[in-house]
This record gives C-alpha cells, sequence and structure tokens, in this order.
C-alpha cells in the first residue's frame, strides 16, 4: 500500500482543518475517522435544530479537495507504537498499518463522568450522549428530563433537547452565577457571550428552570431513573447540608465538561503537564503543535479544552507547520493569519469560561462509599479509596488492585473520577496523580482485525483478515467473570 | 419491533422502550447506553452471535439478531 507521508487521526474540526491547509499547500494526507461522516463530535451531522453550518462547510471543502485528502470513515485506530506507528481497523477487515513521516492526532476530549449515586441505572446518560442521540438519529429522550453538570454544554442539550420536543423539567448547574470579573473575560468575545446569553433566554421563555449552585446528588429508580434529588453546593461545588428537593426524572443527562483525550499521546509516550484551565492532563506542545515526539502532532482539544472554532484554528496552523517542515510550496497566507488571529482573540474568554465552569473537586464529594465509579467493572467509590489507603495513590495501583479502569471502555469513562477520588481519599493534589498507562489495542477488537489485512493465513489463524470470526470468538479482557462477585 | 433502516440499533431499542441492555458484572444491577458515541460500551450487546458488539455504532438492517441479557424482564417497561 502506498504509505502517505502525513496521516491524521481524528476528523473533527482540528484534524479536518489541518488536511486541508495541507492540501493547500500541495500535500497529501490520509484522515482516519471512526465515525461515518466527517465532522467529529461537535459539527456531527443533523438536521432542523441540530444542523451544524460550520460542519457542512468543512465537509464540503473536504469533499472538493478529494484528490489531496484521503478520507476514511469508520476506521479506529485501535493501536499506536512510537514513535508514529498505527494500527487501523476497520469494520470486515483485518489491520491496516501506517507509519507516516508526520503524525497528526486531533483525538478531541472525553466527557467528564461524577459518579453520583444511581448514576449507573438505565435512562442516566451523558449529556453529550443525549446530543448525539438526538442529532443522529432523531430520538429524543421520554420526559421528565433534568440535564446536570457545569457550564454551556447542558444549556445547549436542554435548549436542543427541548425544541426538538423533549419536556425538560431542569437544568441544574453546579457553578454559581459568573461575577464581574468572569463576564469581562467572557465579553471578549461577543459572539460566543451572546450565544450562552441566548440559551438561558431561551430556557427562561420557555420555563425551563435553570439551577444555579446546585447539583444532582441522588438519582433514584429502581430498573431506572423515576426522580433525581437536588442539593445546594458551596464555591467548591461540595454539596453543602441536606438534599432540598425531589424532582421527577425518567431522562437523566450528566455533563460536567470534558479533558483532553489522551490514550493516543499516552501510547506514543507523549510528556504531560497539568493545566486545570485547560482540562487537566494535556500533553507538552511546542508553538506549532508538536509534542515531546518527534513528526507527532497533536491539536484541537486532545491537545487541552479550548473549543471548536480554536480546534479549527489550532488545525490551520499545524497544517502550516507540517508543509513548511516537508518544504511545501506557499499558498495564501490571509487563512494562517486569520486562524492565529482567530485562536489568540479566544483565549481570554476561554479562560474566564473555565476559571466560571470547570470542574471543581468538592463535586466528587458526591460519591458515596457505594457509588460506583467503574461501570464496566462495578467498582465502587469505597474500593478505590482503600487502595490510597494502603499507601499508594497511584492510578495504576487503583486500577491493578481493583479492575477500575480494566472493562471494555478501558477507563475512558471513570478515569477522571478514579484519579480525583485517589487525589481526594490521599489528601494530594490532582496533579500528584498520573493518568493510568494504555496498552494496546485501547478497544475490545476481535483478534481477526488485529492480524494483518489480507495477509495469507498469518499465524495458522483459520480465518485470515476475517471478521466476523464465526461464534464470535473471545475478546480480550472483556466479559463478565461467572463467579467473581462470589470472591468479594 | 419496529425499526427505521439505517438508524443505530441503540436508539431503535431506546425508541421502542427498552433502556436497559443487560446487567453489571459483580451487582448485578440494570444497565443501559451512557455515551452513545461508542466509548463506554454500556450498549454492547449480542449481534448476529458476536458479542460486545456496540449498538450505538451498529446500523439497523433487516434480519438483525440481537440479545440482551435478561431482555424479557425489562419488556413490561416502557420507559422512552
Amino acid at each position: 500500500m502506498r504509505q502517505p507521508r502525513v496521516a491524521v487521526v481524528g476528523a473533527g474540526p482540528a484534524g479536518m482543518a489541518a488536511c486541508l491547509r495541507l492540501a493547500e499547500r500541495g500535500v497529501a494526507s490520509v484522515l482516519l475517522d471512526d465515525n461515518r461522516a466527517a465532522g467529529g463530535q461537535i459539527w456531527r451531522t443533523g438536521t432542523g435544530p441540530f444542523r451544524a453550518a460550520a460542519g457542512d462547510r468543512a465537509r464540503a471543502r473536504l469533499l472538493s479537495q478529494s484528490a489531496l485528502i484521503d478520507h476514511r470513515p469508520d476506521r479506529e485506530v485501535v493501536g499506536l507504537f512510537p514513535p508514529r506507528r498505527l494500527w487501523v481497523g476497520a469494520e470486515g477487515q483485518g489491520r491496516v498499518e501506517y507509519d507516516p513521516e508526520i503524525l497528526v492526532l486531533a483525538p478531541g476530549a472525553l466527557e467528564i463522568a461524577v459518579p453520583v449515586p444511581g448514576w449507573t441505572l438505565p435512562g442516566v446518560y451523558g449529556a453529550g450522549a443525549l446530543q448525539a442521540l438526538a442529532k443522529t438519529t432523531g430520538v429524543v429522550p421520554g420526559g421528565p428530563v433534568v440535564i446536570a453538570g457545569a457550564g454551556p454544554l447542558i444549556r445547549l442539550v436542554a435548549v436542543q433537547l427541548a425544541r426538538a420536543g423533549s419536556a425538560v423539567a431542569a437544568v441544574v448547574d453546579a457553578a454559581g452565577r459568573p461575577g464581574p470579573g468572569t463576564l469581562a473575560g467572557l465579553a471578549t468575545a461577543p459572539t460566543m457571550l451572546a450565544r450562552g446569553a441566548a440559551l438561558e433566554l431561551e430556557l427562561k421563555r420557555r420555563g425551563i428552570p435553570l439551577l444555579r449552585g446546585h447539583a444532582v446528588c441522588e438519582i433514584k429508580g429502581e430498573n431506572g431513573a423515576e426522580a433525581v434529588v437536588l442539593t445546594r453546593v458551596d464555591a467548591d461545588w461540595t454539596p453543602v447540608g441536606g438534599p432540598v428537593r425531589e424532582v421527577p426524572a425518567r431522562t437523566v443527562g450528566l455533563g460536567f465538561g470534558v479533558r483532553p483525550n489522551l490514550e493516543l499521546a499516552l501510547l506514543a509516550g507523549c510528556a504531560l503537564r497539568h493545566d486545570p484551565l485547560y482540562g487537566g492532563w494535556v500533553p507538552e506542545r511546542t508553538a506549532a503543535f508538536e509534542s515531546s515526539v518527534p513528526g507527532l502532532y497533536i491539536v484541537g482539544d486532545g491537545g487541552g479544552i479550548e473549543g471548536a472554532e480554536a480546534a479549527e484554528a489550532q488545525g490551520v496552523l499545524a497544517g502550516e507547520a507540517i508543509a513548511d517542515r516537508l518544504a511545501a510550496p506557499p499558498a495564501d497566507p490571509l487563512p494562517v493569519s486569520h486562524a492565529r488571529r482567530e485562536r489568540a482573540g479566544l483565549r481570554r474568554f476561554r479562560e474566564a469560561l473555565a476559571r466560571w465552569s470547570n470542574l471543581r473537586t468538592g463535586i466528587y464529594a458526591l460519591s458515596r462509599g457505594d457509588t460506583v465509579v467503574c461501570r464496566c467493572e462495578d467498582v465502587t467509590a469505597r474500593e478505590i479509596e482503600q487502595t490510597a489507603e494502603w499507601g499508594g495513590a497511584t492510578a495504576h495501583l487503583a486500577k491493578m488492585s481493583t479492575r477500575a479502569g480494566m472493562g471494555l471502555c478501558q477507563g475512558r469513562t471513570c478515569g477522571a473520577a478514579v484519579s480525583a477520588l485517589l487525589a481526594r481519599a490521599a489528601g494530594v493534589a490532582e496533579h500528584a496523580i498520573a493518568p493510568p498507562s494504555r496498552r494496546v489495542p485501547i478497544r475490545p477488537t476481535a483478534l481477526g482485525r488485529l492480524l494483518p489485512d489480507g495477509n495469507p493465513n498469518p499465524g495458522g489463524n483459520p480465518n485470515p483478515g476475517g471478521d466476523p470470526i464465526p461464534g464470535g470468538g473471545p475478546i480480550p479482557g472483556g466479559g463478565p467473570i461467572p463467579g467473581r462477585g462470589a470472591a468479594e | 419491533m419496529k425499526m427505521r433502516d439505517g438508524q443505530t440499533l441503540a436508539a431503535a431499542l431506546l425508541a421502542s422502550g427498552i433502556d436497559s441492555f443487560g446487567r453489571s458484572p459483580r451487582r448485578d444491577r440494570p444497565r443501559g447506553p451512557y455515551c452513545l458515541i461508542g466509548s463506554c460500551f454500556q450498549c454492547a450487546a449480542t449481534v448476529d452471535g458476536r458479542t460486545h458488539v456496540r449498538t450505538c455504532r451498529t446500523r439497523v438492517r433487516a434480519g438483525l439478531r440481537v440479545e440482551i441479557e435478561d431482555l424479557e424482564i425489562e419488556e413490561g417497561r416502557s420507559r422512552t
């Protein structure tokens, strides 16, 4: 197979922009993405209230550059071997390898989950999940719906669901009313501030209460969510006093913001630093977005949470830097200076937003001892905190001793909570807990997909390159182990 | 069960009132989809004999065979 000089992982705003700028400079690239359509999470294809004009424009440009951009949807990167070798899986074929001269990671963000008693009940989702469901399938959740967490996304999801016909009962925000300093910072990006204000106005017009300084401290129900219990939280988002009220809710969306998705950066061995304003652990990057691994660039929210607009700008800037590095012919410099201004112009807004709405550690007091934290392996807060008491507050020890993060999702859902609970139990700062290491494959993958594609019978496998394997085949690390519960 | 061709399996199940997609491994509690973007695996089911298939990433088509643990218990509920 012809190997491209540049491979980009993730077709959200940052990844698309990187490929598009490279194409403007005449540089070919392959764009690998695990979704069916380009756009990432933020520019997911949608209709009606979910239409994203910016996404449609970017997708049209991507198509018009198909001679130079080899967009490969429905591809999952299941492994990365330092410095830049990728294992890529797709439905119905074996593994395909890429070993590009330049690798750009644009993996986006993961929603931060805060384990609350009852959050494992059916009917409780990530706030982003409800948005993705409604956008792509038109299915809106049954009411009453309560959206809880913090920041702009919970407002947006509530409004979009209400427009699509859901009965949204309340929006619950742990953050208080933004102070004058925050408002001044937000006002440095007037269009963004206006968007937020419009959402709050629409909530008001629709009669949906926005409860600031509150959190859902419990979700009640037998076989699914039936009601939420609301409590007031203090400035550190620690729940104060007793529950204040109970509200019926058959669907609950929880959204406490996002953190960079570091899976591939960790596999590559990229150096990290801790920056609470940008989502906690973020990869070290040069001004040109190159990580500590030479030739490996990281753009967009995967490099630190800055939002879609700044992600797109970073893609343009990284594309330009890579084209320079590859000595590509020059192109119109205007998009580059525009991108530089765009990103710089959003910095004060982004930091004010982060100071106001980024998760504060008191919120983890919502996890009680018997609250399940790791959903895949049914591990409770108490079990995780015990590992800290044994004297080893490391995410690795917690993983090894409790299996938290060893299930099918590999810690993508609970990872941030496990680290936060460990830090709290050990009485150390959040940045004292490094993220646990990763292993290939980062997604449960049928063995047939890990074998080289088109390789006749590698290692004596009777089903070369073959997925599905008859009878399903065992999945590494997967599945309930009968009788394990009895060992408790 | 009526499903729209091309819709995701998870969405079709949710739309028809099924929001419990199995039991948790140690505590045997009902579980449903959580992230719906392919990350959390809480929506996984056995599809056409293959285990741990994420229904949020599987498109509905005629003849698809889905097995969900304890589904018969959940069929009495209509929550969506």
